[in-house]
Protein backbone atom coordinates (compact mmCIF):
# COMPACT_ATOMS: atom_id res chain seq x y z
CA UNK A 1 0.00 0.00 0.00
CA UNK A 2 2.73 2.44 0.93
CA UNK A 3 4.38 1.77 -2.44
CA UNK A 4 1.27 3.02 -4.24
CA UNK A 5 1.42 6.30 -2.39
CA UNK A 6 5.04 6.80 -3.38
CA UNK A 7 4.43 5.85 -6.99
CA UNK A 8 1.61 8.32 -7.28
CA UNK A 9 3.98 11.20 -6.58
CA UNK A 10 4.24 12.06 -10.28
CA UNK A 11 3.91 15.73 -11.06
CA UNK A 12 1.13 16.27 -13.60
CA UNK A 13 2.57 16.69 -17.12
CA UNK A 14 1.02 20.14 -17.45
CA UNK A 15 3.16 21.42 -14.57
CA UNK A 16 6.40 19.93 -15.86
CA UNK A 17 7.50 22.86 -18.10
CA UNK A 18 7.12 25.38 -15.30
CA UNK A 19 9.43 23.24 -13.14
CA UNK A 20 11.94 22.26 -15.82
CA UNK A 21 12.41 25.68 -17.39
CA UNK A 22 13.78 27.62 -14.36
CA UNK A 23 16.05 24.66 -13.54
CA UNK A 24 17.21 24.53 -17.15
CA UNK A 25 18.12 28.21 -17.05
CA UNK A 26 20.05 27.62 -13.82
CA UNK A 27 21.98 24.83 -15.51
CA UNK A 28 22.96 27.13 -18.35
CA UNK A 29 23.91 29.89 -15.93
CA UNK A 30 26.26 27.53 -14.12
CA UNK A 31 27.68 26.06 -17.29
CA UNK A 32 28.02 29.51 -18.88
CA UNK A 33 30.04 30.95 -15.98
CA UNK A 34 32.17 27.81 -15.79
CA UNK A 35 32.86 27.75 -19.54
CA UNK A 36 34.05 31.36 -19.58
CA UNK A 37 36.51 30.65 -16.77
CA UNK A 38 37.56 27.30 -18.22
CA UNK A 39 38.19 28.64 -21.72
CA UNK A 40 40.23 31.56 -20.39
CA UNK A 41 42.32 29.74 -17.79
CA UNK A 42 42.38 26.30 -19.41
CA UNK A 43 43.15 27.92 -22.75
CA UNK A 44 46.18 29.75 -21.37
CA UNK A 45 47.43 26.57 -19.68
CA UNK A 46 46.86 24.53 -22.87
CA UNK A 47 48.74 27.06 -25.00
CA UNK A 48 51.59 27.13 -22.48
CA UNK A 49 51.67 23.34 -22.38
CA UNK A 50 52.01 23.10 -26.15
CA UNK A 51 54.57 25.86 -26.47
CA UNK A 52 56.74 24.57 -23.65
CA UNK A 53 56.80 21.15 -25.30
CA UNK A 54 59.49 20.16 -27.82
CA UNK A 55 57.36 21.41 -30.70
CA UNK A 56 56.54 24.74 -29.11
CA UNK A 57 57.85 28.29 -29.37
CA UNK A 58 59.59 28.27 -26.01
CA UNK A 59 60.45 24.63 -25.39
CA UNK A 60 61.11 24.18 -21.69
CA UNK A 61 61.22 20.66 -20.33
CA UNK A 62 60.82 21.72 -16.69
CA UNK A 63 57.84 24.00 -17.29
CA UNK A 64 56.20 21.33 -19.42
CA UNK A 65 56.82 18.69 -16.77
CA UNK A 66 55.26 20.79 -14.00
CA UNK A 67 52.19 21.82 -16.04
CA UNK A 68 51.74 18.31 -17.37
CA UNK A 69 51.82 16.94 -13.83
CA UNK A 70 49.27 19.47 -12.57
CA UNK A 71 46.92 18.78 -15.46
CA UNK A 72 47.19 15.05 -14.86
CA UNK A 73 46.42 15.44 -11.16
CA UNK A 74 43.41 17.62 -12.00
CA UNK A 75 42.12 14.97 -14.34
CA UNK A 76 42.78 12.04 -12.01
CA UNK A 77 39.89 12.59 -9.61
CA UNK A 78 36.33 11.66 -10.52
CA UNK A 79 34.21 14.79 -10.39
CA UNK A 80 32.16 13.62 -7.40
CA UNK A 81 35.33 12.99 -5.37
CA UNK A 82 36.86 16.31 -6.42
CA UNK A 83 33.70 18.16 -5.49
CA UNK A 84 33.66 16.67 -2.02
CA UNK A 85 37.41 17.03 -1.51
CA UNK A 86 37.56 20.75 -2.20
CA UNK A 87 34.54 21.77 -0.11
CA UNK A 88 36.73 23.83 2.30
CA UNK A 89 38.24 25.68 -0.67
CA UNK A 90 34.78 26.24 -2.19
CA UNK A 91 33.55 27.64 1.09
CA UNK A 92 36.58 29.92 1.33
CA UNK A 93 35.96 31.26 -2.20
CA UNK A 94 32.17 31.56 -2.23
CA UNK A 95 31.25 31.55 1.47
CA UNK A 96 28.88 28.64 0.95
CA UNK A 97 29.01 24.92 0.20
CA UNK A 98 25.66 24.61 -1.57
CA UNK A 99 23.90 26.23 -4.48
CA UNK A 100 24.98 27.46 -7.89
CA UNK A 101 28.00 29.44 -6.73
CA UNK A 102 29.28 26.45 -4.80
CA UNK A 103 28.93 24.23 -7.87
CA UNK A 104 30.80 26.65 -10.11
CA UNK A 105 34.07 26.25 -8.14
CA UNK A 106 34.53 22.46 -8.47
CA UNK A 107 33.19 22.51 -12.03
CA UNK A 108 35.75 25.13 -13.03
CA UNK A 109 38.56 23.27 -11.29
CA UNK A 110 37.59 20.05 -13.04
CA UNK A 111 37.05 21.75 -16.39
CA UNK A 112 40.35 23.66 -16.59
CA UNK A 113 42.76 20.69 -16.88
CA UNK A 114 40.34 18.93 -19.22
CA UNK A 115 40.17 21.91 -21.55
CA UNK A 116 43.91 22.57 -21.26
CA UNK A 117 44.60 19.04 -22.54
CA UNK A 118 42.09 19.47 -25.37
CA UNK A 119 43.77 22.72 -26.43
CA UNK A 120 47.21 21.10 -26.30
CA UNK A 121 45.92 18.25 -28.48
CA UNK A 122 44.34 20.67 -30.96
CA UNK A 123 47.65 22.55 -31.32
CA UNK A 124 49.54 19.28 -31.65
CA UNK A 125 47.44 18.46 -34.69
CA UNK A 126 48.89 21.43 -36.58
CA UNK A 127 51.59 20.60 -39.12
CA UNK A 128 54.97 20.54 -37.43
CA UNK A 129 56.32 23.46 -39.53
CA UNK A 130 53.70 25.94 -38.29
CA UNK A 131 55.81 27.44 -35.51
CA UNK A 132 58.75 27.76 -37.92
CA UNK A 133 56.46 29.47 -40.45
CA UNK A 134 55.51 32.02 -37.82
CA UNK A 135 59.12 32.61 -36.85
CA UNK A 136 60.54 32.97 -40.34
CA UNK A 137 57.64 35.31 -41.10
CA UNK A 138 59.04 37.55 -38.37
CA UNK A 139 56.27 37.02 -35.82
CA UNK A 140 56.63 37.56 -32.08
CA UNK A 141 55.59 34.62 -29.92
CA UNK A 142 52.29 36.33 -29.12
CA UNK A 143 51.59 37.03 -32.81
CA UNK A 144 52.40 33.44 -33.74
CA UNK A 145 50.15 32.06 -31.01
CA UNK A 146 47.29 34.32 -32.04
CA UNK A 147 47.55 34.36 -35.84
CA UNK A 148 49.07 31.00 -36.60
CA UNK A 149 48.43 28.53 -33.78
CA UNK A 150 44.98 29.56 -32.58
CA UNK A 151 43.51 30.65 -35.91
CA UNK A 152 44.77 27.60 -37.76
CA UNK A 153 43.48 25.21 -35.12
CA UNK A 154 40.13 27.00 -34.71
CA UNK A 155 38.07 24.08 -36.09
CA UNK A 156 39.71 21.73 -33.57
CA UNK A 157 39.31 24.31 -30.80
CA UNK A 158 35.59 24.58 -31.53
CA UNK A 159 35.36 20.80 -31.23
CA UNK A 160 37.28 21.04 -27.95
CA UNK A 161 34.84 23.66 -26.60
CA UNK A 162 31.91 21.46 -27.67
CA UNK A 163 33.35 18.44 -25.91
CA UNK A 164 34.11 20.49 -22.81
CA UNK A 165 30.65 22.08 -22.81
CA UNK A 166 28.98 18.69 -22.86
CA UNK A 167 31.21 17.50 -20.02
CA UNK A 168 30.28 20.59 -18.01
CA UNK A 169 26.53 20.01 -18.55
CA UNK A 170 27.12 16.50 -17.25
CA UNK A 171 29.09 17.81 -14.23
CA UNK A 172 26.33 20.32 -13.47
CA UNK A 173 23.94 17.40 -13.10
CA UNK A 174 26.37 15.67 -10.73
CA UNK A 175 26.67 18.92 -8.83
CA UNK A 176 22.92 18.60 -8.25
CA UNK A 177 23.80 16.20 -5.45
CA UNK A 178 25.17 19.07 -3.40
CA UNK A 179 22.08 21.11 -4.06
CA UNK A 180 23.62 23.06 -6.91
CA UNK A 181 20.30 23.83 -8.52
CA UNK A 182 19.68 23.27 -12.18
CA UNK A 183 18.25 20.32 -13.96
CA UNK A 184 20.41 17.78 -12.13
CA UNK A 185 19.16 18.98 -8.79
CA UNK A 186 15.60 18.63 -10.06
CA UNK A 187 16.27 15.09 -11.19
CA UNK A 188 17.81 14.13 -7.82
CA UNK A 189 15.25 15.90 -5.65
CA UNK A 190 12.08 14.84 -7.45
CA UNK A 191 12.98 12.03 -9.77
CA UNK A 192 15.24 10.09 -7.42
CA UNK A 193 14.22 11.00 -3.90
CA UNK A 194 10.46 11.25 -4.53
CA UNK A 195 10.12 8.70 -7.32
CA UNK A 196 8.56 11.35 -9.57
CA UNK A 197 8.85 9.56 -12.90
CA UNK A 198 7.50 12.44 -14.91
CA UNK A 199 10.27 14.74 -13.74
CA UNK A 200 12.83 11.99 -14.31
CA UNK A 201 11.64 11.39 -17.87
CA UNK A 202 11.41 15.13 -18.61
CA UNK A 203 14.95 15.83 -17.36
CA UNK A 204 16.36 12.90 -19.32
CA UNK A 205 14.68 14.07 -22.52
CA UNK A 206 15.80 17.65 -21.91
CA UNK A 207 19.40 16.55 -21.42
CA UNK A 208 19.43 14.28 -24.46
CA UNK A 209 17.96 16.99 -26.69
CA UNK A 210 20.39 19.57 -25.28
CA UNK A 211 23.45 17.42 -25.89
CA UNK A 212 22.27 16.57 -29.42
CA UNK A 213 21.81 20.25 -30.25
CA UNK A 214 25.15 21.29 -28.71
CA UNK A 215 27.00 18.57 -30.60
CA UNK A 216 25.19 19.39 -33.84
CA UNK A 217 25.99 23.10 -33.62
CA UNK A 218 29.58 22.34 -32.59
CA UNK A 219 30.12 20.00 -35.54
CA UNK A 220 28.54 22.40 -38.00
CA UNK A 221 30.61 25.32 -36.77
CA UNK A 222 33.84 23.32 -36.77
CA UNK A 223 33.26 22.09 -40.32
CA UNK A 224 32.34 25.54 -41.62
CA UNK A 225 35.64 26.90 -40.25
CA UNK A 226 37.71 24.40 -42.19
CA UNK A 227 38.90 25.26 -45.66
CA UNK A 228 40.21 21.84 -46.54
CA UNK B 1 77.36 38.04 -48.58
CA UNK B 2 76.43 35.23 -46.16
CA UNK B 3 79.41 33.58 -44.55
CA UNK B 4 79.28 30.48 -42.48
CA UNK B 5 82.44 29.89 -40.51
CA UNK B 6 83.35 26.77 -38.53
CA UNK B 7 79.74 26.03 -37.81
CA UNK B 8 79.11 23.15 -35.42
CA UNK B 9 75.83 21.82 -34.14
CA UNK B 10 75.38 19.14 -31.52
CA UNK B 11 72.30 17.85 -29.81
CA UNK B 12 72.34 16.24 -26.40
CA UNK B 13 71.36 12.61 -26.57
CA UNK B 14 68.84 11.17 -24.17
CA UNK B 15 71.17 8.47 -22.90
CA UNK B 16 73.92 11.05 -22.27
CA UNK B 17 76.60 12.29 -24.64
CA UNK B 18 75.78 14.24 -27.74
CA UNK B 19 75.14 13.86 -31.45
CA UNK B 20 77.54 15.97 -33.47
CA UNK B 21 75.29 16.71 -36.46
CA UNK B 22 77.25 19.46 -38.20
CA UNK B 23 81.04 19.50 -38.15
CA UNK B 24 83.05 22.58 -39.01
CA UNK B 25 80.90 23.82 -41.85
CA UNK B 26 82.46 26.59 -43.92
CA UNK B 27 80.39 28.12 -46.69
CA UNK B 28 80.32 31.38 -48.53
CA UNK B 29 76.98 32.16 -50.08
CA UNK B 30 77.49 34.66 -52.86
CA UNK B 31 75.15 37.38 -53.94
CA UNK B 32 72.84 36.63 -56.87
CA UNK B 33 73.92 33.01 -57.05
CA UNK B 34 72.11 29.76 -56.50
CA UNK B 35 74.02 27.57 -54.07
CA UNK B 36 72.87 23.99 -53.78
CA UNK B 37 73.51 21.99 -50.64
CA UNK B 38 73.19 18.30 -51.39
CA UNK B 39 73.60 15.17 -49.39
CA UNK B 40 71.92 11.91 -48.51
CA UNK B 41 69.23 11.86 -45.84
CA UNK B 42 70.77 11.93 -42.39
CA UNK B 43 73.73 13.97 -43.65
CA UNK B 44 72.64 17.03 -41.62
CA UNK B 45 71.00 18.96 -44.45
CA UNK B 46 67.86 19.87 -42.56
CA UNK B 47 69.82 20.88 -39.47
CA UNK B 48 72.03 23.07 -41.64
CA UNK B 49 68.92 24.58 -43.22
CA UNK B 50 67.54 25.38 -39.75
CA UNK B 51 70.83 26.97 -38.69
CA UNK B 52 71.05 29.03 -41.89
CA UNK B 53 67.47 30.26 -41.51
CA UNK B 54 68.18 31.10 -37.85
CA UNK B 55 65.60 28.69 -36.54
CA UNK B 56 68.30 26.85 -34.61
CA UNK B 57 71.27 28.33 -32.79
CA UNK B 58 74.58 26.75 -33.79
CA UNK B 59 76.60 25.19 -30.99
CA UNK B 60 79.67 27.08 -32.19
CA UNK B 61 80.99 29.00 -35.16
CA UNK B 62 79.65 32.11 -36.77
CA UNK B 63 77.08 33.23 -39.28
CA UNK B 64 77.78 36.60 -40.87
CA UNK B 65 75.12 38.14 -43.07
CA UNK B 66 76.29 41.23 -44.93
CA UNK B 67 78.81 41.99 -42.24
CA UNK B 68 76.36 41.44 -39.37
CA UNK B 69 77.32 38.70 -36.98
CA UNK B 70 74.19 36.70 -36.26
CA UNK B 71 75.30 34.64 -33.27
CA UNK B 72 74.67 35.70 -29.74
CA UNK B 73 71.82 38.00 -30.74
CA UNK B 74 68.91 38.49 -28.39
CA UNK B 75 65.63 36.84 -29.34
CA UNK B 76 64.27 40.19 -30.51
CA UNK B 77 67.34 41.05 -32.63
CA UNK B 78 67.24 37.57 -34.08
CA UNK B 79 63.59 38.08 -35.05
CA UNK B 80 64.54 41.24 -36.95
CA UNK B 81 67.59 39.67 -38.66
CA UNK B 82 65.43 36.75 -39.73
CA UNK B 83 63.51 39.09 -42.01
CA UNK B 84 66.57 39.18 -44.27
CA UNK B 85 66.15 35.48 -44.91
CA UNK B 86 63.12 33.97 -46.60
CA UNK B 87 62.42 30.29 -46.11
CA UNK B 88 60.50 28.09 -48.52
CA UNK B 89 59.35 24.85 -46.91
CA UNK B 90 59.24 21.41 -48.47
CA UNK B 91 55.52 21.03 -47.89
CA UNK B 92 54.89 24.74 -48.69
CA UNK B 93 53.47 24.92 -45.13
CA UNK B 94 50.68 27.33 -45.98
CA UNK B 95 48.08 28.27 -43.40
CA UNK B 96 45.04 26.29 -44.47
CA UNK B 97 42.52 28.78 -43.16
CA UNK B 98 44.01 31.69 -45.05
CA UNK B 99 43.66 32.42 -48.75
CA UNK B 100 46.72 32.63 -50.98
CA UNK B 101 46.75 36.41 -50.59
CA UNK B 102 46.31 36.20 -46.80
CA UNK B 103 49.16 33.70 -46.57
CA UNK B 104 51.48 36.05 -48.44
CA UNK B 105 50.29 38.90 -46.22
CA UNK B 106 51.21 37.11 -42.97
CA UNK B 107 54.78 38.43 -42.60
CA UNK B 108 53.60 41.94 -43.49
CA UNK B 109 50.85 41.77 -40.87
CA UNK B 110 53.41 40.64 -38.31
CA UNK B 111 55.57 43.60 -39.21
CA UNK B 112 52.60 45.98 -38.74
CA UNK B 113 52.46 47.26 -42.33
CA UNK B 114 49.29 49.27 -43.00
CA UNK B 115 46.46 47.51 -44.80
CA UNK B 116 46.55 49.26 -48.18
CA UNK B 117 50.31 48.78 -48.45
CA UNK B 118 49.89 45.12 -47.61
CA UNK B 119 47.35 44.77 -50.41
CA UNK B 120 49.63 46.45 -52.95
CA UNK B 121 52.65 44.37 -51.97
CA UNK B 122 50.68 41.10 -51.93
CA UNK B 123 49.25 41.86 -55.39
CA UNK B 124 52.78 42.50 -56.68
CA UNK B 125 54.16 39.31 -55.12
CA UNK B 126 51.34 37.14 -56.43
CA UNK B 127 51.88 38.61 -59.87
CA UNK B 128 55.57 37.72 -59.60
CA UNK B 129 54.70 34.09 -58.96
CA UNK B 130 51.95 34.23 -61.62
CA UNK B 131 49.09 33.55 -59.27
CA UNK B 132 47.16 36.83 -59.39
CA UNK B 133 44.05 34.94 -60.46
CA UNK B 134 44.26 32.63 -57.45
CA UNK B 135 44.56 35.30 -54.76
CA UNK B 136 41.33 34.38 -53.03
CA UNK B 137 41.72 30.63 -53.24
CA UNK B 138 42.41 28.58 -50.14
CA UNK B 139 45.43 26.22 -50.21
CA UNK B 140 43.14 23.20 -50.54
CA UNK B 141 41.92 24.66 -53.84
CA UNK B 142 45.46 25.02 -55.25
CA UNK B 143 47.72 22.42 -56.86
CA UNK B 144 50.98 21.43 -55.19
CA UNK B 145 52.99 23.64 -57.53
CA UNK B 146 50.68 26.60 -56.97
CA UNK B 147 50.90 26.13 -53.21
CA UNK B 148 54.67 26.14 -53.45
CA UNK B 149 54.57 29.37 -55.49
CA UNK B 150 52.46 30.95 -52.75
CA UNK B 151 55.11 29.71 -50.29
CA UNK B 152 57.78 31.47 -52.35
CA UNK B 153 55.74 34.68 -52.51
CA UNK B 154 55.38 34.56 -48.73
CA UNK B 155 59.14 34.04 -48.34
CA UNK B 156 59.68 37.16 -50.47
CA UNK B 157 57.18 39.34 -48.61
CA UNK B 158 59.74 41.06 -46.38
CA UNK B 159 62.21 41.65 -49.23
CA UNK B 160 64.85 39.23 -48.00
CA UNK B 161 68.37 39.10 -49.40
CA UNK B 162 68.51 35.34 -49.22
CA UNK B 163 65.91 32.73 -49.97
CA UNK B 164 66.45 29.25 -48.59
CA UNK B 165 64.47 26.59 -50.42
CA UNK B 166 64.42 23.44 -48.31
CA UNK B 167 63.55 20.55 -50.64
CA UNK B 168 61.14 22.95 -52.31
CA UNK B 169 60.56 20.73 -55.33
CA UNK B 170 60.46 17.33 -53.63
CA UNK B 171 57.13 15.71 -54.25
CA UNK B 172 56.11 18.03 -57.09
CA UNK B 173 55.27 16.78 -60.55
CA UNK B 174 57.81 17.55 -63.33
CA UNK B 175 55.89 20.54 -64.74
CA UNK B 176 55.48 22.14 -61.32
CA UNK B 177 59.13 21.46 -60.56
CA UNK B 178 60.12 23.27 -63.75
CA UNK B 179 57.94 26.27 -62.93
CA UNK B 180 59.44 26.50 -59.43
CA UNK B 181 63.01 26.22 -60.79
CA UNK B 182 62.28 28.92 -63.34
CA UNK B 183 60.91 31.12 -60.59
CA UNK B 184 64.05 30.60 -58.48
CA UNK B 185 66.32 31.56 -61.36
CA UNK B 186 64.21 34.69 -61.90
CA UNK B 187 64.74 35.61 -58.26
CA UNK B 188 68.47 35.37 -58.84
CA UNK B 189 68.56 37.11 -62.21
CA UNK B 190 65.90 39.79 -61.77
CA UNK B 191 65.91 40.52 -58.04
CA UNK B 192 69.58 39.69 -57.44
CA UNK B 193 68.72 37.36 -54.58
CA UNK B 194 70.96 34.66 -53.23
CA UNK B 195 69.22 31.33 -53.25
CA UNK B 196 70.24 28.40 -51.09
CA UNK B 197 68.82 25.19 -52.43
CA UNK B 198 68.72 22.29 -50.01
CA UNK B 199 68.04 19.27 -52.17
CA UNK B 200 68.79 15.66 -52.93
CA UNK B 201 67.73 15.99 -56.58
CA UNK B 202 70.76 16.12 -58.89
CA UNK B 203 68.57 17.20 -61.81
CA UNK B 204 67.72 20.34 -59.88
CA UNK B 205 71.38 21.04 -59.15
CA UNK B 206 72.35 20.52 -62.79
CA UNK B 207 69.56 22.73 -64.07
CA UNK B 208 69.87 25.81 -61.91
CA UNK B 209 72.68 25.72 -59.36
CA UNK B 210 75.77 27.91 -59.71
CA UNK B 211 77.57 26.51 -56.71
CA UNK B 212 77.23 23.21 -54.94
CA UNK B 213 78.32 21.93 -51.55
CA UNK B 214 78.12 18.26 -50.65
CA UNK B 215 77.26 17.33 -47.11
CA UNK B 216 78.14 13.88 -45.84
CA UNK B 217 77.85 12.83 -42.22
CA UNK B 218 77.78 16.43 -41.11
CA UNK B 219 80.84 17.51 -43.07
CA UNK B 220 81.22 19.33 -46.35
CA UNK B 221 83.21 16.92 -48.49
CA UNK B 222 83.17 18.81 -51.79
CA UNK B 223 82.19 22.29 -52.84
CA UNK B 224 82.65 24.58 -55.76
CA UNK B 225 81.29 25.86 -59.04
CA UNK B 226 78.92 23.33 -60.61
CA UNK B 227 80.46 23.56 -64.08
CA UNK B 228 84.01 23.22 -62.74
CA UNK B 229 83.04 20.14 -60.76
CA UNK B 230 81.26 18.54 -63.70
CA UNK B 231 84.33 19.08 -65.86
CA UNK B 232 86.62 17.71 -63.18
CA UNK B 233 86.95 13.96 -63.75
CA UNK B 234 87.97 13.44 -60.12
CA UNK B 235 84.88 15.05 -58.67
CA UNK B 236 82.37 12.60 -57.24
CA UNK B 237 79.61 15.16 -57.19
CA UNK B 238 80.47 16.20 -60.76
CA UNK B 239 79.85 12.62 -61.79
CA UNK B 240 76.52 12.57 -59.95
CA UNK B 241 75.36 15.87 -61.44
CA UNK B 242 76.17 14.70 -64.96
CA UNK B 243 76.27 10.92 -64.81
CA UNK B 244 77.75 8.93 -67.67
CA UNK B 245 75.47 6.46 -69.34
CA UNK B 246 76.49 2.76 -69.20
CA UNK B 247 79.34 2.09 -71.60
CA UNK B 248 79.33 -0.67 -74.20
CA UNK B 249 82.55 -2.60 -74.42
CA UNK B 250 84.58 -1.20 -77.31
CA UNK B 251 85.26 -3.56 -80.18
CA UNK B 252 88.34 -5.76 -79.84
CA UNK B 253 91.41 -3.91 -80.94
CA UNK B 254 89.81 -0.52 -80.31
CA UNK B 255 90.95 2.09 -77.83
CA UNK B 256 88.27 3.91 -75.87
CA UNK B 257 88.73 7.49 -74.75
CA UNK B 258 86.53 9.16 -72.21
CA UNK B 259 86.16 12.80 -73.09
CA UNK B 260 84.73 15.74 -71.15
CA UNK B 261 84.12 19.08 -72.82
CA UNK B 262 82.11 22.25 -72.57
CA UNK B 263 81.32 25.19 -74.81
CA UNK B 264 82.29 27.26 -71.77
CA UNK B 265 85.85 26.36 -72.75
CA UNK B 266 85.28 27.15 -76.43
CA UNK B 267 85.14 23.55 -77.51
CA UNK B 268 83.50 23.45 -80.95
CA UNK B 269 80.32 21.37 -80.88
CA UNK B 270 81.38 19.53 -84.03
CA UNK B 271 84.70 18.38 -82.58
CA UNK B 272 84.02 14.69 -83.23
CA UNK B 273 83.44 15.42 -86.90
CA UNK B 274 86.50 17.61 -87.09
CA UNK B 275 88.65 14.98 -85.40
CA UNK B 276 87.32 12.27 -87.72
CA UNK B 277 88.18 14.34 -90.77
CA UNK B 278 91.57 15.11 -89.33
CA UNK B 279 92.35 11.42 -88.74
CA UNK B 280 90.74 10.26 -91.96
CA UNK B 281 88.72 7.77 -89.92
CA UNK B 282 85.13 7.88 -88.67
CA UNK B 283 85.29 7.85 -84.87
CA UNK B 284 82.69 5.78 -83.01
CA UNK B 285 80.62 7.13 -80.13
CA UNK B 286 80.26 4.43 -77.46
CA UNK B 287 78.26 6.50 -75.00
CA UNK B 288 77.39 10.11 -74.38
CA UNK B 289 75.68 12.47 -72.01
CA UNK B 290 75.13 16.02 -73.13
CA UNK B 291 73.34 18.64 -71.04
CA UNK B 292 73.12 22.38 -70.67
CA UNK B 293 74.74 23.57 -67.45
CA UNK B 294 74.83 27.25 -66.56
CA UNK B 295 73.87 28.00 -70.17
CA UNK B 296 76.78 26.01 -71.63
CA UNK B 297 76.70 22.71 -73.44
CA UNK B 298 78.56 20.16 -71.38
CA UNK B 299 79.28 16.70 -72.69
CA UNK B 300 80.76 13.48 -71.46
CA UNK B 301 81.43 11.16 -74.36
CA UNK B 302 83.23 7.86 -74.76
CA UNK B 303 84.71 7.53 -78.25
CA UNK B 304 86.61 4.62 -79.72
CA UNK B 305 89.05 4.17 -82.59
CA UNK B 306 91.38 1.40 -83.75
CA UNK B 307 94.36 0.98 -81.47
CA UNK B 308 96.75 1.09 -84.43
CA UNK B 309 95.40 4.42 -85.54
CA UNK B 310 95.53 5.76 -82.01
CA UNK B 311 99.12 4.68 -81.50
CA UNK B 312 100.32 6.19 -84.75
CA UNK B 313 98.38 9.48 -84.38
CA UNK B 314 98.59 9.77 -80.59
CA UNK B 315 100.42 13.06 -80.70
CA UNK B 316 98.03 14.66 -83.19
CA UNK B 317 95.02 13.51 -81.20
CA UNK B 318 96.39 14.88 -77.95
CA UNK B 319 97.32 18.19 -79.50
CA UNK B 320 94.00 18.53 -81.23
CA UNK B 321 91.96 17.71 -78.11
CA UNK B 322 94.06 20.01 -75.98
CA UNK B 323 93.62 22.81 -78.49
CA UNK B 324 89.84 22.45 -78.07
CA UNK B 325 90.20 22.31 -74.29
CA UNK B 326 88.88 18.78 -74.20
CA UNK B 327 89.91 16.58 -71.30
CA UNK B 328 90.36 12.91 -71.97
CA UNK B 329 91.34 9.66 -70.36
CA UNK B 330 92.08 6.32 -71.94
CA UNK B 331 89.74 3.65 -70.70
CA UNK B 332 91.02 0.19 -70.01
CA UNK B 333 89.20 -1.93 -72.54
CA UNK B 334 88.36 -4.63 -70.01
CA UNK B 335 87.54 -2.68 -66.89
CA UNK B 336 86.44 0.65 -68.31
CA UNK B 337 88.04 2.08 -65.20
CA UNK B 338 89.56 5.44 -66.00
CA UNK B 339 93.34 5.56 -66.24
CA UNK B 340 94.37 9.08 -65.87
CA UNK B 341 96.32 10.25 -68.88
CA UNK B 342 96.05 13.88 -69.59
CA UNK B 343 94.00 16.91 -68.85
Amino acid sequence: MSNDIVLNNNTPWAEIPSMILPAYLETWTMVGIVMILVILIGGVIGITLFNSSERGLFANTKLYGVLNGIVNIGRSLPFLVLMAAIIPFTKWVTGTTIGISAAVVPMTIAGIPFFARLVENALNELPIEMSAVGRVSGGTSLQIIQHVQLKESLPSLVSAVTLNLIAMIEYSAIAGTIGAGGIGYLAILYGYQRFDHHIMIATIITLIVTIQIVQFIGNRLSTSLKHA
Amino acid sequence: MYQIKNLNKSYPLKGGGEAHVLKNINLNIEKAKITAIVGPSGSGKSTLSKCLSLLEQPSSGSLILEGVELNHLSAEELRLQRQKIGLVFQSSALLKRRTAAENVALPLEFLGVVEHQIQARVAYLLENVKLSDRANHYPAQLSGGQQQRVGIARALALQPQIVIADEATSGLDPDSTQSILKLLTELRDELGLSVILITHEMDVVRQIADEVAVLEQGKIVEQGDVLDLVLNPNSKIGEKILPMQPIHQPQNGDVALRVTYSTAKQTPLNWIGLLSINLGHAIKIQASTIEIIQGHTVGKVVISLPEQLYTSKQKTIKQQLQAWNIQFQILNSLQISPQHHAA
